[in-house]
């Protein structure tokens, strides 16, 4: 019998396989639900009492080199899907030897030698990034299957919605496992579907789908057959609905207040292991004696899991920041001797690093709105189309979760995105991918899977795009761990940070102002990747440190050139990367000028610039020789009006008065 | 050149779609022009005729550029597309001088960080020092203090001030140096022979013999003997002689020996002796060592050959005599054994000149050949 068979074939070997998984599902979540009480496992916990078939009927039909996505409640997908019994329960015991070293307990299991990409635990969360997954296996032209699963309640969910449309506008081979055991969380699904019918919605998208009594193991094997088989055929993706029922409270502290005791009742007469069970006693497949055979097997299994748990290691404090980012980096670029200049503009120069990367790397490709047929917002990639093709200046719907997602997704399967957000406040809509994916993976699951993403997005006011285009909000990004954030100011950084940042091994977003975009000058013809890690001293000075960044640089050197008018002599730091900060070159400029000045276009409170200046004071208090200050953005919402706008944020005659002031001058 | 979208800040013209002369109504285009978007065609907002291109094909021009002129119907002509320039700016207002809050009770000094680290190294009393009123004491004040720290201690104060004498000497005065060998042979043996019947406490030291020998060759070389003020030298008529003296704490002061050129050497060395003991006690009086016209240093019994001073100003000169060795010496054609000490002078050059001084010192030398006539 092979995966691609339509029909099961109940041998005797396979039902007995099929029994015991369930069984090892069952009696592995009573133990879970025992310790738990016994408070060896914390946190959340959600058990998958009553869907086992599910797992069981699916998992066993997929290749090695199949991908699976799941949720908090994944237990019994790790178990199915073969990630060893012990390494799973010495993660919920928050150890060492976890599957994902303890970092991420029951609902972030995870394994990279079972192509298992964790339990996700934000609904809908995993669906972008199973998107992403099987857009590499469609761009990389294998064969490979993602099989994504979810329960109802993710159907509410924006990034639900985005992710069908991808997956069925990118034909991705992926198979949607929607586990509709009634409830989301507590809500019934009549409460909160105006269609209950959840094949319809993945209709609607045009994906094939199907509904399955998912209590019936033979059912949703079949079904998974099936729709494996037609993934094979068409390599289009597969809806599968599997009708459930959860025997269990949705966590442990859960009053079920939400649905009567005869409700379940009814639905553990039903119940996929008691009605298979019942199934093969009756035809003669498996004796009783066999069923306690699997049952003293599991028994054991399960004991030797608790011991392994039991006897499992604590992971040292000192390791708590460890694979935050990757512990290895690639080797810094090493500059070639600048060749003749040539006049461009920032906007050509980030071109021409895409193209460059593009034209070195294969594994790299531009996403985004627009970056295709209309050329990109910015018209950064007019004309990329042409040269590459629409599959790696891929246009995406406007979805930002969605294709956000992918590409963390796409950059998780080894390829090497480079997605663009066309502006930060759009970004929003992906922030969940940015900071609860991308972000966290590589820490969560123990190294075994990092993001080498690249997100780039404007940022910026000036071009009276007024509340809702204009914002500068790097600075919230820049506070997220798991993330390299750069603001390229120059022509050589437009260029040059591109490649570098392509290399890491972690997420990196590029930040490019729009009043940039325009800029023209000088750059070398044979320009190449910069690195992005350090600070760079634009101007040097003796009086004060004037740091800042991206669209404010230019303002901060205008700046410093009429200070030098009065005699006041201004270092000028453009911080390149804004995080992680590079505070020595901070803290030695510091150190010499004994005044700083942050300019910062984000708003003034909890910004970018607060933090820089209380990192100076946490370790550099005794250099000053007067109170810090920043020039930020006023703090409302960016208005369209040009007298108010630029009002907004800071500019050249602010900073001086400001350095003034500071330098105890009249402004 | 109209403006197409707010990213953009300039258009080049590719091609005019009405010619000078035709007719054009509003909603006609009007030419073609080429954006970092692609080529995109421009209306028309204005019915009139046609008048004047105003920009050539393949012309790169900011929005709110005048492309071309239309005669509108009243015949005046009007600038198309009549995009207005967008209005500067106004400045941005200068924020308000910032408010000191002051708290309540805020009697604690107002000192940057890098001001109180610095004192600290310094062991500088933060409770003495005066702000500004309404002002913070900045590193720049504390480095201020460390170049001339508030006294501790006599022995700081005390280097603290030979530091600020001798800098200002180094600073200002245009030194020379002149070394001459001297023989003493005479003088020492003119001592001798004084001290012949005297008891130790009154006995004549050779240090009262140099101090009158000076103080009377001073009389011919005036321009040796006086202070330099800020409307230039001030010769004096009396000599009063510095005598560099070396405390046992370390440090020294130059203390005068005053009207040298009339007393007598019993009253010099009376002098001398009670102005050791006095100094070495720390009981000198201020004007005893603002009064001294010339300075005499003396490492006779410290085995240096030459010293060569640096003047005390507003002095003008300094003389230095270091040890008096036993050298053969050639004296009427004959080698002898002589009493020799190093002579060397040190005088301001914006006074006197070397050829001066050198006949300063000869004279000293004869002086000291002659020591019965002092």
């Amino acid at each position: 019998m092979t995966a691609t068979d339509l029909k099961p074939h109940l041998s005797k070997d396979h039902v007995r396989d099929l029994l015991k998984q369930m069984i090892r599902i069952r009696r592995f979540e009573d133990k879970c639900a025992e310790l738990y009480t016994q408070q060896k496992i914390r946190g959340f916990l959600h058990l998958y009492d009553g869907e086992e078939a599910i797992a069981a009927g699916v998992l066993p039909l997929l290749k090695d080199s199949d991908r699976v996505v799941a949720t908090y409640r994944e237990h019994g997908h790790a178990l199915a899907r073969g990630v060893p019994m012990p390494d799973i329960l010495a993660e919920m015991y928050g150890k060492a030897e976890g599957c994902s070293g303890g970092r991420g307990g029951s609902m972030h299991l995870f394994s990279k030698a079972h192509n298992f990409y964790g339990g996700n635990a934000i609904v809908g969360g995993g669906l972008p990034l199973a998107i992403g997954l099987g857009l590499a296996d469609r761009m990389g032209g294998g064969d490979a299957v993602t099989a994504c699963f979810f329960g109802e309640g993710a159907v509410a969910e924006g990034e639900f919605h985005e992710s069908m449309n991808l997956a069925a506008l990118w034909n991705l081979p992926v198979l949607f496992v929607c586990e509709n055991n009634g409830y989301a969380m507590g809500t019934a699904l009549e409460l909160s579907e105006s269609e209950t019918d959840i094949t319809a919605k993945a209709q609607c998208y045009d994906i094939a789908s199907e509904a399955v009594d998912g209590m019936d193991v033979v059912a949703v094997e079949a079904a998974a057959r099936r729709a494996l088989a037609q993934i094979a055929e068409t390599g289009k993706p597969y809806f599968l609905e599997c009708r459930t029922y959860r025997f269990r409270a949705h966590s442990m502290f859960d009053a079920q207040l939400y649905r009567p005791k005869e409700e379940v009742e009814e639905w553990r007469q039903k119940g996929p292991i008691l009605r298979f069970q019942n199934w093969l006693r009756d035809t003669g497949l498996l004796h009783t004696d066999e069923v306690s055979a699997i049952e003293a097997e599991v028994d054991g299994e399960i004991a030797t899991a608790v011991a392994f748990a039991e006897a499992g290691t604590d992971e040292p404090i000192a390791d708590l920041t460890k694979f935050t980012l990757s512990p290895d980096r690639p080797a810094l670029p090493e500059p070639a001797p600048p060749g003749a200049m040539v006049q461009t503009t920032y906007r050509e120069a980030v071109k021409a690093g895409i193209v460059d990367a593009m034209t070195r790397d294969d594994r790299v490709f531009l996403m985004g709105e627009d970056v295709g047929r209309y050329g990109g917002c910015y018209a950064v990639s007019k004309g990329l189309l042409d040269q590459f093709g629409p599959d790696r200046i891929r246009d995406t719907p406007l979805s930002e979760s969605g294709f956000t997602g992918a590409g963390i997704g796409v950059a998780i399967a080894g390829m090497r995105p480079i997605v663009e957000v066309m502006t930060v406040n759009f970004s929003l809509l992906a922030l969940d991918q940015i900071m609860n994916t991308a972000a966290t993976y590589r820490h969560m699951s123990n190294n075994q899977f990092g993001v080498p993403v690249v997100i780039r997005m404007a940022t910026g006011a000036g071009k009276q795009l007024a509340a809702q285009h204009s914002h500068s909000l790097e600075g919230w990004y820049a506070h997220i761990p798991g993330l390299r954030v750069l603001a390229p100011a120059t022509l050589e950084d437009a260029r040059g940070m591109l490649w570098t940042a392509l290399q890491d091994l972690d997420p990196v977003l590029i930040f490019e102002n729009v009043m940039l975009y325009n800029r023209s000058g000088e750059l070398a013809e044979n320009a190449g990747p910069v690195d992005i890690d350090r600070a760079v001293v634009r101007r040097a000075g003796t009086d004060i440190s004037l740091i800042t960044y991206g669209g404010s640089l230019f303002k901060t050197l205008e700046a410093a050139e009429a200070l030098e008018q009065d005699g006041i002599s201004a270092e000028v730091i453009d911080l390149r990367s804004l995080r992680p900060l590079d505070m020595d070159t901070i803290k030695a400029s510091v150190a010499k000028t004994h005044r700083a000045l942050i300019v910062d276009e984000g708003w003034k409170t909890g910004s970018l610039a607060a933090e820089i200046g209380m990192q100076i004071a946490e370790d550099a208090f005794f250099d000053l020789d007067a109170p810090l200050a920043r020039v930020c953005s006023a703090e409302v919402p960016i208005p369209y009006a040009a007298h108010l706008e630029a009002a907004a944020i800071p500019q050249t005659p602010v900073i001086v008065a400001a350095v003034k002031s500071q330098m105890g001058l009249e402004p | 050149m109209p403006s197409l979208g707010a990213d953009m800040e300039a258009g080049t013209l590719v091609e005019w779609l009405k010619a000078p002369g035709d007719a054009v109504a509003r909603g006609d285009i009007i030419a073609v022009i080429e954006t970092q978007k692609g080529a995109i065609e421009i209306e028309v907002f204005e019915d009139g005729v046609l008048k004047e291109y105003l920009a050539r094909i393949g012309d790169t021009v900011p929005v709110g550029t005048p492309l071309a002129m239309i005669s509108g119907a009243g015949d005046d002509t009007v600038p198309a597309p009549a995009t207005p320039v967008p209005p500067v700016p106004p400045k941005t207002p200068k924020p308000a001088a910032p408010v000191r809050v002051e708290t309540p009770g805020g009697a604690r000094l107002k000192i940057t960080p890098a001001a109180r680290r610095l004192a600290a190294q310094h062991k500088i009393d933060l409770s003495a020092i005066k702000a500004p009123a309404g002002q913070e004491i900045r590193l720049a004040d504390i480095a201020a203090l460390v170049k001339r720290p508030a006294p501790e201690s006599a022995g700081s104060a005390m280097r603290d001030a030979i530091a600020a004498a001798m800098s200002r000497s180094k600073r200002e005065i245009p030194h020379y140096y002149l070394s001459q060998s001297v023989d003493i042979t005479a003088a020492e043996s003119f001592v001798a022979e004084v001290n012949k019947d005297r008891p130790a406490t009154e006995r004549l030291l050779l240090g009262a013999v140099l101090v009158k020998a000076v103080a009377t060759a001073l009389r011919k070389y005036p321009e040796f003997n006086g202070h330099y003020e800020d409307a230039g030298f001030v010769p004096s008529k009396a000599a009063h002689v510095g005598m560099a003296i070396n405390l046992r704490g370390g440090g020294l002061v130059a203390p005068a020996l005053h009207d040298a050129e009339s007393k007598s050497l019993d009253d010099l060395m009376a002098g001398l002796r009670d102005l050791v003991a006095r100094v070495r006690a720390g009981r000198f009086r201020a004007r005893e060592l603002s009064d001294p016209t010339i300075t005499i240093s003396s490492l006779g019994d410290r085995g240096v050959d030459q010293l060569y001073g640096v003047i005390y100003p507003p002095q003008v000169a300094i003389l230095g005599f270091g040890t008096p060795r036993d050298r053969p010496w050639v004296q009427d054609g004959q080698i002898a054994v002589r009493r020799i000490v190093s002579m060397t002078l040190s005088a301001d050059h914006r006074v006197s000149d070397g050829l001066r001084g050198a006949k300063f010192m000869t004279a000293i030398d004869r002086q000291l050949q002659n020591p019965g006539d002092l």
